[in-house]
Parts: structure tokens; C-alpha cells; sequence
């Protein structure tokens, strides 16, 4: 088992430094597969498991448990281990968590399944795997969000590092921190540009504009005491309209019009959009 | 002299209250761009479709509570100090309501960002609604009872500036931009108390395992008896904005004081009796309920048509007075080119349309056709997401001089900036509301169907044309956030007091003013009082249904998120 | 009280819009007989849906056969699917009467038979009960509408509706 998680860890450490820039390329960071690995090869049957982690060595052992539901993609919604090798004729023990709400055990091909989705901890399900070879399975409910493991019946592939993983989990890690130093990035930027402005236009020698530059000597002469704004004056109308000379008859045909173009929406989309379409609750 | 020579004081506090709304809304317009490109399959690489719900929370509660709440509590401290003439009362209360905001806010921030750190215990991906048995953090909800908290305190700190005010001016009309505010305010606390149930008294023990269950249904009540005033509460500052500040923007006068003062009263009564509108599909609640939140609704219409034609009718009075003629004409006379104008005046115009697909949204039955699909979203982002936000943006251009005492910056990148959120947001706007009539769900990272074999019905514009109108329609808006974002940051670094503010402060009364408006109109406790009952009439009898059976029950325990 | 004339005629104007609003609704409830959602489903104990132990057809889900050309359809949505939908479609003959009861052993979840107006949220320990006239041959999607949790993108499912003639009865769950 050591011998296992050993380099698998190490390469994980070199995946970590390249997802980010894997990712910021074009999101490619998921493709790793086993192509090119000794080892087993899952298919990409891991491919979307965060918590898969190299296969874990229990042969030698009668009976080997396998719990449902601990922590892993993004929820409760794993097997602990993902994948494990055991010997032929070895039973192993499906043990519920009772997190992440409701799961179930269900083999690809149909070999065996433990039924309808429960959450009850402590619910356990056992199958025997006789044949060597790969015996993958998956949780219906969560079969999406990557609850997924396998059983490696047998000493196929074993000794070399099992392969097959993808930095899933890694990379909600990095996609974590590249979002949160974009966003930082983002949030800055505004503030670095405004900065540069200002930094401009203290020491620079383009400096404030024309129009700015002849405000502030007017304001430098009057001005002794501390800046006070001064604002813009209030503009005078061309004519003053009063209160009863006054009919709004252009906002009479604007609200006349939206109101026509409303009823004839609203008939549109009660007895077209509506009433026109498939079935309907009637009770 | 300006509004910061005047009032220093309460300038800081304005200013304080902006710059958090700022930085909300910076963090929150990226991470709407992020959705935009990925629930559209247009790019998945930065983000994973898990930590979609991560960035959809921080985008809802960052925009929806964060931005709105702060940038309303500034724009309020600035309402009530000029239209009383006076400044707040008590220093130290107005920084405590602020504090204590800024505490929640980063309390409920921190725990979201948390979401995308696994090795981390916080985490509250359960979105803007956190509706319950989806859990979050403690610090979460913790957090979200101190931004209300804080801003019932401040609404108290205005309260107390306007009876200082009252034992001076015994008899006086309240000034029109205080009794805006004192009104919305009142609607505010009636309101907030349903959240603050939900989150005091049942999800923070809940999710510190005080209790093991809580109700969803008797929960979710209590938020949508909060969720649809909330919706007034980010739209009734517009509505300040627009009958006291865009007439004058528009170069005329309000047309009717009693009106205003009309229409904020009726928001007053009728805005909380209506939140079963959002749980027109929710199974437990009788159908009679559901039907008289229906024409709550439709009456709660009223105030905004009503709004429609005043605000219209101001501006072409303005227009007039500026020389224009005809019976559409005059609009060519609207100053187009100020921005605190055309932003106003473009933001009322897509609250038209978003008016429109509220009526359907508010149509009980036809709800059926949109419920949660992404019409939703394209309705709020018309209301919540232009009609408020973008004019809390066009009033900055306007405020924030006054209250920096600095000239407005790039004043270019200011005038195109309300056009191009505009372009940005019809195009995202139409193709979401076209999707969602094709069943396109909301609240998901990849609506396509993966697991079945399954397509969505054909409608308008295929799949893909709404899809790249959302993408484009949101970078856009993006980028006019970023252009806000760089007039607002170079405005706040530039010199103070030099050189005029290209605003001026005068606002000129209403053409039909507050001498002739009934004066019954004023009296703020009958308005509340009428509000509450009406409130446990609507809501009495089907809260005693959902408690009958044990405040707990049926109950569930959390699933956290 | 000064109140332009114009604005007079708006504020009757504006009322007709909503009185028409509400008669057409109205209309929809009366004449083509929408009905919404209610409380007639009852409340259930979501943690006994969830155990299989609630002691009635959700710990069974499926379809069954009520009468001629009638049939109930228990489903219950949980993170991430729904049983009957998702792994297997829920199928039903065309030109009948559908009863659907639904309901969540775990967190709120949507239910929305994509293009139609079947649309209803799904909340633990209620039971959402809905009645349709499927008339039609067709294929639907399902999709779960209410987010509720990580996976929540992929909880979709399907529903057939699939000629009298080859209809061979409820397949149970
Ligand atoms: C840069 C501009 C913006 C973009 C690109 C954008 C984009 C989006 C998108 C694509 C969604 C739908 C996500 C989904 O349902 O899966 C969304 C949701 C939402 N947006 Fe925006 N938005 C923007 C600005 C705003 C503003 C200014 C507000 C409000 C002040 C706002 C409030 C909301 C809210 C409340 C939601 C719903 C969140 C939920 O369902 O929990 N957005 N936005
Ligand atoms: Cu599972
Ligand atoms: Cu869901």
C-alpha cells in the first residue's frame, strides 16, 4: 500500500505546479489518463473522481470494507478507497456512512447491486468477487457528480503504480485559488489604474488637463483656506412651465402606447404561450 | 460649498457605505461573468461545475443584499441630512450600524469564498435564498443577521434625525426625501421580520446543532414573507432617485408631490401581503391563499404605473422647459448625455419591460410556464440588476462629486457607460427569458441534459443563438462595470476642492407641492398599522396551518453545503 | 388636491389593466381548469421516505394503474434523481389521466416536465400532487429545477408517453 501512495503522491505534488497553467490554457488539466502508465488501466473510469487515489492494497485479507459515503466530490458522495485490490474469493463489505444523503451500490455491468439508494448508516451490502479482472460500480444518485470506485480483482498490473486518476480533485483546488487571484487581480486593477492616474498626474509631466489646470489657478488665487468644492451652476430653463399650463401629452401617448403593447404581450402569452402549449396541471 | 463642506460628517459615513457597495459589486459582476460563460458551456475551465453554486451565491448575496443594502444606506444618510437640513444625530450610532453591517457582510462573504476552499470548515454554497435543509456555516447566517441587524439600526439613526427634526418644525409637511425614506424604512421592519425569525430563531441553532430539525416549508415562508419587500427595498431608493433627483436631472420639475407621496404609502401597505407569489408551485399551501397574493400583486401594479406616468411626465416637463416641442419631439431635448440622466432614464425603461415579465411572473397560474426556468432571472436582472442598479450607478455620477468634494473623472468613459450596459443587458436579458419559455432551468451549471437522453423543446432563436446572446450580453455588462468601476476609483483618487464639480446640488420643488396633498398622508403609524393587519390577514391563517402540527414538523435534519 | 387630468384617466385606466389581469386568471382557473398545487397531497416524515419506511407507495415509487386510463405516479426526488426518471423513464400510455405525487426524503428539489406547464417545487415532508391529461404521444425531459446541492446539474430525467396500443401496463418500480 505504502509502495503505492509513495509516487503517486510525489507526482501529484509536479501536477499540482502545472494544473494551474494547464488550466489557464484552456482547462485541459482533466484529461490525465492512464495513457502511457504502467499499471492498471481504468479506462478513464476514474477520470472524474476527486478522491480516487491509486489502487489500495488489501489482498491478503478474507474480508475488505469498503465505506459509502465519505468525503469527496465536492459533498459526501464517495467510496473509501475509490479502488482497491483484493484476492480472488475475498468478500467485500459495503458500509454505509449515513452522509451525504441517500446512496447505492450498482455494478457496471450488472453484476450485482445493493438497491434503492438508502442513507441509513450503518446499512451494509457484501459481494464476493471470484473472478480476476476489474469489477467497477457506482452510485446511482451520485453517479454524475463522480461517486465512483472499482474492485481490482487479483494481481493484474500490481507492483507498478495504478494509474488512471486525473487530478480531479486538484484541480477544484487550483481552479480555488486561480479564481480567487484572478479576482483579486480584477478587484486591484481598477485601483492600480487609478493609482497610476494619480501618479500621473502628480509628478508626470502631462499633468491635469487644460480646462482642470485653469480651474485650479483661478481657485489658487481666491483660495486661502482649506479646498472647498464648488459646484456647478444651476442650470436655467429656456422657458418655466407651471403647474396648469402644463399637459403632459407626450407621457399620455407613451404610457397609452406601452399599455396597448402590454395587453396584447400579456394576450400573447396567456392564451399562446400558456394555454396553447402540452400538458397542463388541471388538479 | 457642497454636500461635503455642509455635512462632513455624514459625507464620510456616504462615502463609507459606497465604497463597500463598490467592492460588492466588483466581486459580484465578476462572478456573473463566470456564470454567463459557463451555464452557457461557453468556457468550464475555470471553474468546476460544483464550485458553480459557490460563485452563484457570492454573486447573489454580494449583488442582491450586499451591494443593494450598503449602497441604500449611504444614499438614505445623504436623503435624510439634505432634505432636513441637519446632520445625524448621534456620530457613534451611525458608525455602530455600519460596523456592525460591515462585520456581517464579511462574516457571510468569508464563509461563501470558504466554498471554494475544501480543506476549509466554512462553506455556504446554499445560495442568496438559503433555503433550509441545504445548510451552511454558522458564520453565514450569522452574517446575514448582522446586515439586517445593522440596517434596522440605521433606519433608527434616521428615525431619530427626523424627530430632532419634528420638535423643531412642529406642524411642517415632512420634506419629501425623508418621508421616501422613513416609508421604505417602515415596509423594511414589518418585513425583515420574517428572515430574522428564519435565521434567529431557527437556522442559526440549527446549524450549530442546537436543534436537529427545522420545517423547509414553514421556512421558506418566512423567507418569501421577507423576499418579495426586499424587492421594494432595492426598488423604492430607485423610485427616490427618480421623482426627487431625475426631474431636475431632466432640467423641469416633479410633477405631483401627492403622488409620491401616494405611491410610497401604497408600497407600504400592500408590499408584504404578497410573498406566496413566490410559492404559487410550492405544495402545502392552500390554493385560496395563493389566489389572494394574487391580487395583492396585481394591485401592488398600481404604484408602479402610477410611478410610470409621473416620472415620465417629469421629465418631459423638463424637456419642455429646455424648449422642446411636439407630442414625442421633446425627448430629443433630454440632456442624453449626462450620464446620471441617461442612466436613470435607460434603467426606467428596461423596469418597463421587466415590468412586463413581473405581471407574468405575478399571473398565479401562468407561473406554471415560468417558474424557476431562467425567464426568472432575466426578469430580476431588468428590475434588481438595471432599474436599481443601474441607477444607483447614474445617481454616483451625480453623488459621488458631492460628496468627495472631486470633480467626476473620465467623464467620456461616464457619458457611453449607461448605453452599454443597456446593449449588454438587453442582450443577455431577452435570450434568458426566451430560454426559459423553452424550460431552461435556472440555478444550474450545466443546464444541457447529460444523464438522460433528452432536448428542450424548440422556441424563438435556437439553443445556441440565446446561448452566445447571453455570453456577449454579459461580457458587455461586464465591461460597463468596469468602465463604472474606473470613473468611480479615478474619481475617488482625484484632488479635492479644486475647481468646480461638474454637479449642482439644487433640486426644485414639485410643480403641485406639498401644500395641497392631504395631510393624512404624512401619518406614518396609521400606514403601518394598516400594513400589519394586512399582513395577518394574508399570513395568519396559513402560518397556524404550517404550525399546527409543532414548529419543527414535519422536520428534517441539515445537509450542508 | 392638485391631480393632473390626464393622470386621472391613467389611475382608472391602470385599475382596468389589473381588474383584466385578474379576470384573465380567473378565466384560467374556471374555464380550462388549471388548478394549482396545493395542500391536498398532505405532509409525510421526510426521514421515513428516506429509510423506505413511511409506509406508503413512496417506498415503492412507480406507476400504477387507478382506472381505465388512469394512472398515480409516486415520485420521489432525491440528491440527484429521480426514481422513477432517471435511471429508468417513467412511462405512461397516451390519453390518459396522470396523477403525479411527489415528494423529498432529502433537501428541496424542482420538478419540471421541460416545454409543458407541469412545474412544481418538491419539498421534504410535503407531498406535491398534480394532475395531467397527457393526449398526446411525446417524449419529455425532466429537469430538477430547484437547486439542491453540488450535483444539482445533473438531476434530469425523462418521461414517455407512449401509444395505447403499446403500452404493456405499469412496469412497477
Ligand atoms: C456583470 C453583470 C452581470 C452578469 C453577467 C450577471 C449574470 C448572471 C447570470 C448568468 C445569472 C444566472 C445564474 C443561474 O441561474 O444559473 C445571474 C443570477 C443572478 N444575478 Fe446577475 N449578473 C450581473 C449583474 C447583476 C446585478 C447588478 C445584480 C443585482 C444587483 C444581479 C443579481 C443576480 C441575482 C440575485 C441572481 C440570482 C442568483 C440565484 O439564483 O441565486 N446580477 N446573474
Ligand atoms: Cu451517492
Ligand atoms: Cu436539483
Amino acid at each position: 500500500m505504502s509502495e503505492d501512495a509513495g509516487p503517486t503522491v510525489s507526482r501529484r505534488g509536479l501536477l499540482r505546479g502545472a494544473a494551474g497553467t494547464a488550466i489557464a490554457a484552456g482547462g485541459v488539466a482533466a484529461v490525465g489518463t492512464a495513457a502511457g502508465q504502467s499499471g492498471v488501466d481504468f479506462d478513464g473510469w476514474f477520470s472524474d473522481v476527486s478522491n480516487f487515489d491509486g489502487v489500495v492494497d488489501r489482498r491478503g485479507q478474507g474480508e475488505v470494507t469498503v465505506e459509502v459515503g465519505v468525503e469527496g466530490n465536492g459533498d459526501y458522495w464517495a467510496f473509501g478507497p475509490a479502488a482497491v485490490r483484493v484476492d480472488p474469493g475475498t468478500t467485500v463489505v459495503f458500509e454505509w456512512t449515513g452522509e451525504g444523503s441517500a446512496h447505492n451500490v450498482v455494478a457496471e455491468n450488472d453484476g450485482y447491486s445493493s438497491g434503492d439508494p438508502v442513507r441509513e448508516a450503518g446499512t451494509t451490502f457484501e459481494h464476493t468477487f471470484e473472478e480476476t479482472g476489474i469489477s467497477k460500480y457506482y452510485c446511482d444518485p451520485h453517479l454524475a457528480v463522480g461517486m465512483k470506485g472499482a474492485i481490482v480483482v487479483g494481481d493484474m498490473g500490481a507492483g507498478a503504480d495504478a494509474g488512471g486518476g486525473s487530478p480531479g480533485g486538484i484541480s477544484l483546488s487550483e481552479g480555488a485559488w486561480l479564481l480567487v487571484g484572478s479576482l483579486g487581480l480584477a478587484v486591484a486593477s481598477p485601483l492600480l489604474f487609478a493609482a497610476f492616474l494619480r501618479y500621473r498626474r502628480g509628478g508626470g509631466p502631462s499633468g491635469p488637463s487644460e480646462e482642470t489646470r485653469e480651474q485650479l489657478q483661478r481657485v489658487d488665487e481666491v483660495d486661502q483656506g482649506p479646498p472647498r468644492a464648488e459646484e456647478a451652476p444651476v442650470e436655467k430653463p429656456e422657458t418655466t412651465i407651471e403647474h396648469d399650463e402644463y399637459d403632459p401629452s407626450g407621457t399620455l401617448s407613451l404610457v397609452l402606447g406601452y399599455l396597448v403593447l402590454v395587453v396584447l404581450l400579456w394576450v400573447f402569452m396567456y392564451f399562446v404561450e400558456f394555454l396553447g402549449r402540452g400538458p397542463t396541471v388541471i388538479g | 460649498m457642497a454636500y461635503v463642506d455642509d455635512y462632513p460628517d455624514a459625507a464620510k459615513v456616504v462615502r463609507a457605505n459606497f465604497g463597500v457597495a463598490f467592492a460588492a459589486l466588483s466581486i459580484g459582476g465578476i462572478f456573473g461573468l463566470i456564470q454567463a460563460v459557463h451555464r452557457t458551456g461557453f468556457f468550464r475551465g475555470l471553474i468546476n461545475s460544483t464550485d458553480y453554486y459557490t460563485v452563484l451565491t457570492g454573486h447573489g448575496v454580494l449583488l442582491a443584499l450586499v451591494f443593494t443594502t450598503f449602497f441604500i444606506a449611504g444614499l438614505f444618510t445623504w436623503g435624510v441630512t439634505n432634505s432636513l437640513e441637519r446632520s445625524l444625530p448621534n456620530p457613534r450610532l451611525t458608525w455602530s450600524w455600519f460596523l456592525v453591517m460591515l462585520v456581517g457582510t464579511i462574516l457571510a462573504t468569508v464563509s461563501i469564498l470558504g466554498g471554494f476552499v475544501p480543506e476549509l470548515p466554512l462553506s455556504a454554497d446554499v445560495l442568496f435564498t438559503f433555503y433550509p435543509p441545504l445548510q451552511a456555516s454558522p458564520v453565514f447566517y450569522v452574517g446575514a443577521a448582522l446586515l439586517i441587524v445593522g440596517s434596522w439600526i440605521a433606519g433608527l439613526d434616521w428615525f431619530l434625525a427626523y424627530w430632532g427634526w419634528r420638535k423643531d418644525n412642529d406642524g411642517e409637511r415632512i420634506p419629501l426625501q425623508t418621508f421616501m425614506v422613513l416609508t421604505t424604512m417602515i415596509m423594511w421592519y414589518v418585513s425583515t421580520v420574517g428572515v430574522a425569525v428564519e435565521v434567529v430563531v431557527f437556522l442559526i441553532p440549527w446549524s450549530l446543532g442546537l436543534i436537529s430539525e427545522v420545517d423547509p416549508l414553514l421556512t421558506r415562508t418566512l423567507f418569501w414573507y421577507f423576499g418579495h419587500p426586499v424587492v421594494y427595498f432595492w426598488l423604492m431608493p430607485a423610485y427616490f432617485v427618480w421623482y426627487t433627483i431625475l426631474p431636475k436631472l431632466a432640467g423641469g420639475r416633479l410633477l405631483s408631490d401627492t403622488l409620491a407621496r401616494v405611491v410610497f404609502v401604497l408600497f407600504v401597505i400592500l408590499s408584504t401581503p404578497v410573498g406566496f407569489h413566490h410559492q404559487y408551485v410550492d405544495p402545502g399551501i392552500p390554493e385560496g391563499f395563493k389566489f389572494i397574493a394574487m391580487t395583492n400583486t396585481m394591485f401592488l401594479l398600481l404604484p408602479s404605473l402610477l410611478t410610470a406616468f409621473t416620472v415620465v411626465a417629469s421629465m418631459e416637463h423638463g424637456a419642455r422647459q429646455r424648449g422642446g416641442k411636439g407630442y414625442l419631439s421633446w425627448l430629443w431635448k433630454l440632456p442624453w448625455d449626462n450620464p446620471a440622466f441617461s442612466g436613470c432614464a435607460l434603467a426606467g425603461i428596461m423596469f418597463a419591460a421587466g415590468g412586463f415579465s413581473g405581471m407574468i411572473n405575478a399571473g398565479m397560474n401562468i407561473n406554471y410556464l415560468i417558474h424557476n426556468t431562467l425567464w426568472v432571472p432575466g426578469h430580476f436582472h431588468l428590475t434588481v440588476g438595471t432599474a436599481a442598479a443601474l441607477t444607483f450607478m447614474a445617481v454616483s455620477y451625480w453623488l459621488v462629486p458631492q460628496i468627495t468634494g472631486k470633480r467626476l473623472q473620465h467623464r467620456t468613459l461616464a457619458t457611453v457607460q449607461p448605453y452599454v450596459w443597456f446593449i449588454g443587458m438587453t442582450l443577455m436579458s431577452n435570450a434568458m427569458h426566451r430560454a426559459g419559455l423553452a424550460g431552461v432551468p435556472r440555478r444550474t451549471a450545466e443546464p444541457e441534459y447529460n444523464v438522460v437522453d433528452a432536448t428542450f423543446p424548440n422556441v424563438v432563436g435556437g439553443m445556441g443563438e440565446m446561448q452566445l446572446q447571453i455570453v456577449l450580453g454579459g461580457t458587455i455588462l461586464f465591461v460597463a462595470l468596469s468602465m463604472f468601476m474606473t470613473v468611480m476609483i479615478g474619481t475617488w483618487l482625484a484632488e479635492r476642492g479644486r475647481g468646480t464639480l461638474s454637479v449642482n446640488s439644487h433640486l426644485p420643488p414639485a410643480l403641485s407641492g406639498p401644500e395641497s396633498s392631504p395631510r393624512v398622508l404624512d401619518n406614518l403609524k396609521l400606514w403601518a398599522a394598516i400594513a400589519i393587519v394586512l399582513i395577518l390577514i394574508a399570513y395568519g391563517p396559513p402560518l397556524a396551518g404550517m404550525l399546527g402540527d409543532g414548529i419543527f414538523a414535519p422536520g428534517t435534519p441539515g445537509f450542508p453545503v | 388636491m392638485e391631480i393632473h387630468r390626464f393622470e386621472k384617466v391613467w389611475i382608472a385606466i391602470a385599475l382596468l389593466l389589473i381588474v383584466g389581469f385578474i379576470a384573465t386568471i380567473a378565466y384560467g382557473a374556471l374555464g380550462p381548469g388549471v388548478k394549482m398545487v396545493d395542500a391536498s397531497g398532505g405532509t409525510i416524515d421526510p426521514e421515513a421516505v428516506a429509510a423506505g419506511e413511511s409506509g406508503t407507495a413512496f417506498d415503492d415509487p412507480g406507476v400504477r394503474q387507478t382506472g381505465p386510463n388512469e394512472y398515480d405516479v409516486y415520485v420521489v426526488a432525491r440528491q440527484f434523481q429521480f426514481a422513477p426518471g432517471t435511471s429508468q423513464p417513467i412511462e405512461v400510455p397516451a390519453g390518459s389521466t396522470v396523477t403525479f405525487h411527489i415528494t423529498s426524503p432529502d433537501v428541496t428539489h424542482g420538478f419540471n416536465i421541460a416545454g409543458t406547464n407541469v412545474n412544481t417545487m418538491v419539498i421534504p415532508g410535503q407531498v406535491a400532487e398534480l394532475t395531467v391529461d397527457f393526449d398526446e404521444t411525446a417524449s419529455y425531459g425532466i429537469v430538477c429545477h430547484e437547486y439542491c446541492g453540488g450535483g444539482h446539474h445533473t438531476m434530469e430525467g425523462t418521461i414517455e408517453v407512449v401509444p395505447q396500443a403499446e403500452y404493456d401496463g405499469p412496469g412497477g418500480s
